[in-house]
């Protein structure tokens, strides 16, 4: 058991090992480091000690939210943009408000993390997998964005990693908005390695409209090659089955968002189950103008006058 | 010891529960869902509280709501759209009744008889089955669809082309016509005000032109259950169930358990046959597994969960045909955008259809905004414009298929009420690879989980015609309607129209079910539900099929298990909505 003091040296010693170079490529392409300093921007000028005390496991558990809300935000932008940030930057918006101002990236993250039984066997291998594949697969990173790993930031990874490891091998459930998340922002860094650094917290987030939708299409399509290497180290059963999920979880997460962001959820009070607000959605697409109502007055008689017909 | 025990209170179930109650047998209905016993206070009209797939309160899972829903494995991309719950997928359909085509019965001899799946037919004719729809007709009821300002533009669509209007139940050539609804229509202020107080029942009867059929229907307002507008099973079967003794000589109310799971058939070897003696359910609530045993057991727990029960109870399956067959109507969406008003949003989700012997159907169906946005995206054609998965089809509509992102999602979606979403409804073939299985992978609380495979771009080539043909007919109907712009969306398999894995036939090689609705190799086993189907019917909506089959099977197992005599042929069916149905709904606090 972890006691609640500072760390001895071998404690320290434990946290500094350096990390393998894939599974280190991978987690700075997650985007996570960015979001660990959004969170928690006294980590980075804290001593290591304090930083390891610091990093307690609802810390690391918030790093991921922020990371998976600003995907999330990226891909509400890119479904339904509007006149936020996130879609102005990726270079595709217009000038009334979209999925992001009806919070669908919080719709998303609930709904993932809470309600979609994926199933608990298979997404630690996969991701695992995922991690492998995706960080042996890409490009190096290129030089002027490489991570010079400074002892408190191998120590911020190593935390990071611990985590991983947990949803990897079952021992803490599986929040699957951080496993979409992290298979979107690595695949971004892989259409474009420069999305592992710039304006957002997360890569995929700063890949321009046209980016994302390649995004989708390598998920989509398992290209390049993507089911092949994947299925190196997972059982026949789990291989058939990856790129099928991957192909779902895709789909999923676009038809999940166009859904959230025209539906009532962002103004719905969920213990009233009244609404607060008129809905975004409504206002967009000219829906229940007057609210919502028990019956219309479009009753306009019977075809051809026939109410009833013969066999 | 039960007389009967029925899995399942969803399209199916509650038909066999309510004709053998009302013949004084001893019935036990178990559902794994919810029973929603007061919608008008539980229900909105709300999107996303109601159909989101993995939270809503129609959806595939346990009635509390805090837990996940029940993970089914697929082994390609598709969106499942049935529901659990007392009322099954009857609790968000759009009460769309039309009768099979005539031409997928044994002994049809039309001229058109070779473009139907003849491998795979009903073992019987469609005149047998005739007296057994015109029975459930009349009890639902099912009446003759009003027409809206959206059933207008699709006529206007079909007049345009040239096509056909058929004044008929019985479809015998191409043609476009009002729905048979399974929804009584509008009378007093239905459908004729939108003031809330004007529409509160007995001031307004029928439907009320909501526009919700998708969120579960609870119109009008103050109606007692059986006269709610929309006559899925909770509204229409499952209340007649429960006051049977009320209402009909020497009857017997149904006992019916919802959040029961049934996760084992029991049987044991009597007179050398394998033989069904009872079922254990798991209390979803509670985790306590609970045991009843009956003389008669009735799988009625859909396409997706009989085969998965069957194959876990562990019951015989030689001929490897238990969750084979499966066909799903092969569905597609077109879609147009008009210049003009459609208020498509409003009225019944479908009121008017156009049906194509050989091929399948077409009907425009209503929608809020978040149902079609989902329509929208799911799409197998990738993003137009962007990538096209290997497909990216051309037709009649507009570009390529594909879904709509970004700017132009939006753009399309500017006004809801100009739009017209059109169902592409196939005949497909029976085809032995499309199946549910036991998930080698994985498995949950109530044993391994379903796996469903449909393979959308390897079905038949009958198939795969028939589902252009129905495209491209659908597009040229919106564009003759006045549609500005058309779009086809070539959607994943979306699993809500499911029938034959547990099929009907003659031929156990390749069958279930004996043509009595009894399984082949279990006896006293029965399947009474979408699953029992001999095939896609043609192409229309199954519902009412299924209703008609069950009943002829009611009839079956009270003549082989019970001593009882057929009664279709020889009463008159008390409707649902007869007077004495709705007093002893009262009277019972339902």
């Amino acid at each position: 058991m972890r006691k609640n003091s500072p760390p001895n040296d071998s404690q320290l010693n434990e946290d500094e090992a350096p990390l393998s170079t894939p599974r280190r490529d991978f987690l700075a392409r997650s985007g996570l480091m960015g979001a660990v300093a959004a969170i928690s921007p006294m980590l980075l000028a804290s001593s290591k000690s304090e930083a390891s005390l610091l990093l307690s496991d609802s810390v690391i558990r918030d790093v991921f939210n922020a990371m998976t809300l600003d995907t999330f935000a990226g891909v509400s932008a890119f479904v339904l943009p509007g006149n936020d940030w996130h879609s102005i930057s990726q270079g595709h918006f217009n000038l009334k408000k979209g999925a992001k101002a009806a919070n669908t990236q919080q719709f998303l993250l609930d709904n993932l993390d809470n309600y979609l039984p994926w199933p608990k066997d298979i997404a630690g291998p996969i991701l695992s997998e995922v991690a492998r594949v995706f960080s042996n697969a890409a490009k190096p990173i290129p030089f002027g964005l490489a991570l010079v790993l400074k002892p408190l930031e191998t120590l911020i990874l190593n935390k990071l990693d611990e985590y991983m490891d947990r949803l990897i091998d079952g021992s803490q459930t599986v929040p699957l908005g951080h496993v979409f998340s992290l298979i979107l922002n690595v695949t971004a860094t892989l259409v474009n390695p420069l999305a592992i650094g710039g304006s957002h917290l997360a890569p995929f987030s700063r890949l321009s409209f046209s980016e994302k939708a390649e995004v989708f299409k390598r998920l989509e399509t398992g290209e390049p090659d993507l089911s092949e290497l994947i299925s190196l180290n997972l059982n026949e059963a789990q291989s058939e089955m990856f790129p099928t999920l991957m192909a779902t979880f895709s789909r999923t997460l676009i038809q999940l968002t166009a859904f959230g962001a025209l539906s009532e959820w962002h103004a719905l009070d969920q213990t009233t189950r009244e609404l607060t607000v008129r809905p975004i959605g409504w206002d967009l697409t000219q829906y229940l103008p007057n609210g919502n109502v028990e019956g219309w007055d479009d009753f306009l008689g019977y075809y051809q006058d026939r109410s009833q017909v013969d066999a | 010891m039960r007389d009967v025990i029925i899995i399942g209170a969803g399209g199916g179930g509650p038909i066999v529960a309510k004709e053998l109650a009302a013949q004084g047998l001893d019935v036990l209905m178990l559902e794994a869902g919810a029973r929603n016993k007061t919608p008008e206070t539980n229900w909105k009209h709300f999107e996303n509280d109601a159909n989101n797939p993995l939270s809503g309160y129609l959806r595939f899972g346990p009635s509390d709501r805090s837990k996940p829903s029940w993970y089914r494995e697929v082994t390609q991309p598709a969106m499942i759209s049935n529901l659990s719950g007392v009322g099954g997928t009857t609790q968000h359909y759009f009460g769309n009744s039309p009768r099979a085509m005539p031409g997928v019965f044994k002994g049809y001899q039309g001229d058109d008889a070779q473009d139907y799946d003849r491998d795979f037919e009903f073992p019987f004719s469609y005149e047998e089955l005739t007296p057994y729809y015109e029975w459930v007709e009349a009890t639902l009821p099912v009446q003759t669809a009003a027409m809206g300002t959206s059933e207008q533009v699709f006529f206007n669509g079909c007049e345009n082309i040239g096509m056909s209007v058929q004044v008929t139940k019985d479809t015998f050539q191409d043609g476009y016509r009002a729905q048979q609804n399974a929804v009584l229509q509008p009378s007093g202020n239905a459908g004729r005000t939108t003031n809330k107080s004007d529409l509160t029942y007995p001031l307004a009867k029928g439907c009320t032109f909501c526009g919700h059929c998708t969120q579960g229907c609870y119109e009008p307002l103050n109606a007692p259950r059986n006269l709610k507008a929309r006559r899925s099973t909770d509204n229409s079967y499952v209340p007649m169930a429960l006051t049977a003794d009320l209402w009909a000589v020497q009857g017997k109310a149904v006992t019916l358990v919802a959040d029961a799971y049934v996760t084992q058939i029991h049987t044991q070897q009597i007179n050398g046959k394998t033989t069904a003696t009872g079922v254990s359910w798991r209390d979803v609530n509670t985790g306590e597994i609970m045991t009843e045993n009956a003389k008669v057991v009735v799988m009625a727990g859909g396409c997706i969960e009989n085969p998965r029960l069957w194959l876990n109870s562990g019951l015989p399956n030689s001929h490897d045909w238990v969750g084979r067959g499966l066909t799903d109507h092969a569905f597609d969406f077109v879609c147009g955008i008009f210049p003009f008003n459609t208020d498509s949003s409003k009225g019944v989700g479908s009121s008017a259809r156009a049906d194509f012997p050989g091929k399948g159907c077409i009907e425009p169906s209503s929608l809020g905004p978040a149902g079609l946005a989902s329509n929208l995206m799911m799409s197998d054609s990738g993003i137009r414009g962007m990538y096209d998965n290997g497909r990216g089809v051309f037709g009649e509509w507009d570009g390529p298929s594909g879904r709509l992102i970004g700017n132009e999602f939006k753009n399309f979606m500017s006004d809801v009420n100009k739009t017209m979403g059109m169902l592409i409804i196939t005949d497909d073939d029976v085809e032995a690879n499309n199946r549910v299985e036991p998930s080698s992978l994985m498995s949950d609380e109530h044993g391994a989980v379903p796996k469903m495979t449909i393979h959308k771009r390897t079905r038949s080539q009958r198939t795969l015609d028939n589902r252009e043909f129905l495209a491209n007919k659908a597009a040229s109907i919106l564009r003759a309607a006045g549609a500005s712009e058309v779009l086809r969306i070539d959607i994943v398999p979306l699993l809500l129209h499911l029938q034959s894995s547990m099929r009907m036939g003659d031929d156990p090689q390749n069958s279930v079910i004996n043509a009595n609705g009894e399984a082949h190799e279990v006896a006293g086993l029965f399947v009474a539900d979408n699953s029992a189907l001999s095939n896609a019917l043609g192409g229309p909506n199954p519902t009412l099929t299924t209703q008609a089959l069950a009943t002829r099977t009611s009839e079956k197992i009270m003549v082989q298990y019970f001593s009882g005599t057929p009664w279709v042929n020889s009463n008159e069916p008390m409707s649902s909505i007869d007077d004495a149905i709705t007093q002893a709904v009262l009277a019972r606090g339902l």
